[in-house]
Order: C-alpha cells, then structure tokens, then sequence
C-alpha cells in the first residue's frame, strides 16, 4: 500500500514537471495593420493550384507533404487539397494579389527563377530569402486571394533546389501558413517564426496550431463526429487497426458484459 | 504518419488493456460521491514541438491548474462519472497577445478494478477557446522587420472526445491519469493527457 506522504510526494514531482514545460504562444496575422474581423479562406476545403514549370522535381510530394502537416490539427476544419494546373506567369499571379488592383481567384503555388527581379530584391536578399507566401482580402474580410512563389533563381543562395528535401517542405509549409493569414511569431520554435534555418523536423508548435484554429476552428458536431467526414490526405484513408475498431466498440462491450454477470457491489463498511 | 499511428495505437493499447482489466474483475460501484480537484492537461501530446530544430516533443500545450469536478453515481446499472474541467488561469502568449482556455465536458462509464482503483472509458466535448485583444506588433521577416497583427476577437473551436483514464483512490484523494483522443476517425487525431489530483466528498 503506498503510504499517503509518498502519494503526495510523487503527485507534487509529477507536477512540478509539468509546470517546468509551461509553453508560450505569439501568433499573428498576415495584416499589416489592425484586422479584428478578418476571416480566413472560406469553406471547410480549400484547393490550391500549382504552377510547377519552374520548380523541382518532386514539388508535388513535398507540397503535399507540407499540406498534412497543417491538416493534421485536430482543432480546425480546413482541408487543403492540390488543385488543377496553372499556366499563368509570375507577374500575373503576383499583381493580382498584391498589385493595385487586386482580384479573388483560389491560391497558387509557383516557382520563379526570375525572383530577384520579380520582387526587386537586393543581392542579399535574394540570397535569404527562399520564398514568398501572401493572401488578401478582396471586397471583404475573407482571403479570397493568394500564392506562394518559391526561390528558384539559378546562382541565388536562396534557390531551394538547391535545399534539402525536409528544408524545401519547411519552407513550403510556412508560406503556406502566410497563404492562410497566419503571420510570423515571436515564439522561436513555432513553423511560423521569420527564421526556419535552423528548423531539421516538420512539426508544429501548439502557436502554429492556435493560429489555424483561430482562423479555421472546428465544430464538431456541425462538421462531422470525431473527425468522420474531415481530412483523408492522400486520397487513402487512415490506417484503422483492430485495435482502433475495439477502442470504439468497447464501451458498448463493456455495457453488455455487464449487462449480462450478476453485479457485485463494493459496500464499505 | 508512423508517429500518429503510434499515438493511436498507445491510445487504443492502454483503452483495451484498461477493458480487459474491468472485464476480469467484472467488480462494480455504486457507492455515489463527489470529487472536485486539480493538475494538469496537456494538449496534442506527442506530435507538437517545443524546440527550435522542430522535434516532436511527449509534452504539448499545457493548463496548469484546470478545476476539475466530478460525481459518481449510477444509472440504469451502470456506474458514471460526469465531470466538468474548466482552466481558470489561461495559457497566455509570450507576447500577451492571445490567451486560451479549455472547458471540458464528459460522461465516461466508471468501473472498479479494486478497492483502489477505478478505470473509465466515455466521451466527451471540449471547447477550446482563443482570445486576442487586438493590436499590432513588429517582427522580424527575414531580412529586416514587419508589421503584423494580433489576433483581435475570440474564437472557439469544438471537438468530442473519446478518453479513458485510471484513477488510484487514497481516502480521501483520488489521483487520475486519462487520455483523451479527439478526431480518431480522421488525420486530425490528437491525444491530450490529463493529471488531477482530486479529493472525494
């Protein structure tokens, strides 16, 4: 029998650890100034073309790679899915986001091997920087526009094909999050934090996560039950062991079982 | 992909074996009482990071010193325990521009194991709720600063669980331990733990 001093011990241990890995959270939006109302992409699904004349082989993986990870948070609803081709030019996509007169169209990923030129950059900064992520809002405060456009500028330091495969899905990944209208963060080792050299995993971080849910939340049971009906990335669905099956039956096994033997009360004297 | 299959595999591992044990025993409770308390839950342990590389990291968000209260009774033969967990001191972020809180309703099945030890299994409903007051702030965007905004309104998001927990019973506390998956039937599946150390009335 374990006595009642060792039994607090042990719990104000097993607290103590806890509070020692108390997180902390910064995220913001894309705005550039004060936006209380802006919404993100409308729907719970959300296709994003691909331009891929310009970039490396095996984008689509990777962007599909990227994709999983922000559909994997169990506490927002968007899907985000490849879309069809895109054929139109850098300038066009770029303009009609950011440009004077900007105009809805669903989001684009695309390569550009002019970037320095493309968003006047200096030598410097073509050299850091290994991709540009946006969205804007058109006639309202929802995103209805949007790209992304990867460094690929032959000579240029910033050029991902000549990154690691993890570091291109990293990079993919946090523009994406600008695409959404999530900001940079002041937490160090969020997705969305300026700085992702440094990054050699593709995770989260829980103010990654808020940022999604904060644009995106879930609401179960309006969009489905314990996720049925919400994100099966690949086109497969996930692996469901007999394990898993028993897992969701058990409580009405449990019941019958019971049901079934003579119950035995536990009367305390 | 191979770590959440693993998260669901622990989750199910520790759901049956906690089954198996009530089947067993088939012992059962009906002696009704109250238990309020405190500890800790942990959200989307296992696959978030907390470090700069970005590894995967055992422990996720956590609500230090949720309010925790449960009743134990029975109904219709079946012994419940319908709680409510609400985090009085929000997760705030470092910057003070957004802070979160968690309110946690459910209603699992409750069976003894002995004299000590109970198990449950149930279902349950939690909103997660995300609130900035506005604002903007100066960050860093690669190659010089930007200007980006706070979150400014509240946003609550809504998801059912499945959880299943072993409680250990020293009179007059009971100390918890339970996980609780929430989007099992999709990609989006997560498990949160939470620890309370209660004490019975």
């Amino acid at each position: 029998m374990i006595s009642m001093k060792y039994f607090l011990r042990l719990s104000l241990i097993v607290f103590s650890i806890f509070l020692m890995s108390a997180p902390s959270q910064a995220f913001t939006l894309i705005c550039n100034s004060e936006c209380p109302n802006l919404q993100g992409w409308e729907g719970e699904e959300l296709e994003i073309q691909l331009n891929s004349s310009e970039c490396p082989e095996g984008i689509t993986q990777e962007i599909e790679d990227a994709f999983e990870v922000w559909n994997s948070i169990s506490t927002a609803k968007l899907k985000l899915k490849v879309g069809g081709a895109n054929n139109e030019s850098v300038s066009t996509i770029v303009n009609r986001v950011s440009g004077s007169s900007p105009s809805a169209h669903p989001p684009v990923i695309t390569c550009d091997a002019n970037f320095q030129t493309t968003f006047s950059l200096s030598s410097a900064e073509v050299d850091a920087i290994l991709g540009v992520g946006t969205a804007n809002t058109v006639g309202g405060e929802t995103l209805n526009t949007g790209y992304i456009v990867l460094n690929t500028q032959s000579g240029a330091g910033g050029d991902i094909s000549t990154k690691s495969e993890i570091q291109r899905k990293i990079v993919i990944a946090h523009e994406l999050g600008h695409m959404l209208g999530i900001g940079h963060s002041a937490e160090t080792s969020a997705l969305m934090f300026f700085n992702i050299g440094v990054k050699e995993n593709l995770n989260l971080h829980q103010d990654d996560a808020d940022a999604y849910s904060f644009l995106y939340p879930s609401d179960e049971p309006g969009e489905g039950f314990l996720g049925c009906g919400q994100v099966q990335s690949g086109g497969g669905s996930p692996p469901k062991t007999p394990l898993f099956w028993a897992f969701l039956f058990l409580p009405l096994l449990l019941w019958s079982q019971l049901k079934q033997r003579p119950q035995v009360a536990v009367v305390k004297a | 992909m191979k770590k959440r299959f693993f998260i669901v595999l622990f989750f199910c591992l520790t759901t049956v074996l906690t089954g198996s044990a009530v089947w067993a025993q088939n012992v059962f409770n009906n002696e009704s009482h109250f238990r309020f308390g405190t500890g800790v839950l942990s959200l989307n342990a296992l696959t978030n990071t907390t470090s700069e590389d970005a590894s995967s990291d055992f422990f996720g968000t956590n609500y230090i010193l949720p309010l925790h209260a449960q009743w134990s009774t029975q109904v219709f033969g079946l012994g419940i325990m319908p709680r409510l967990l609400y985090t009085l001191i929000p997760v705030e972020a470092a910057d003070e521009g957004s802070k979160s809180t968690v309110l946690l309703a459910s209603l699992p099945a409750v069976f003894n194991l002995n004299d000590s030890l109970e198990a449950t299994v149930g279902l349950g409903y939690m909103l997660r709720t995300i609130k900035g007051e506005g604002g903007t702030t100066e960050l860093g965007n690669g190659t010089s600063t930007s200007t980006f905004a706070l979150p400014g309104r509240s946003e609550t998001t809504k998801n059912f669980l499945l959880e299943a927990g072993i409680h250990y019973t020293t009179l007059p506390y009971v100390l918890s331990f339970e996980l609780l998956g929430s989007s099992l039937l999709s990609e989006r599946r997560s498990v949160s733990f939470l620890i309370t150390l209660n004490y019975r009335i």
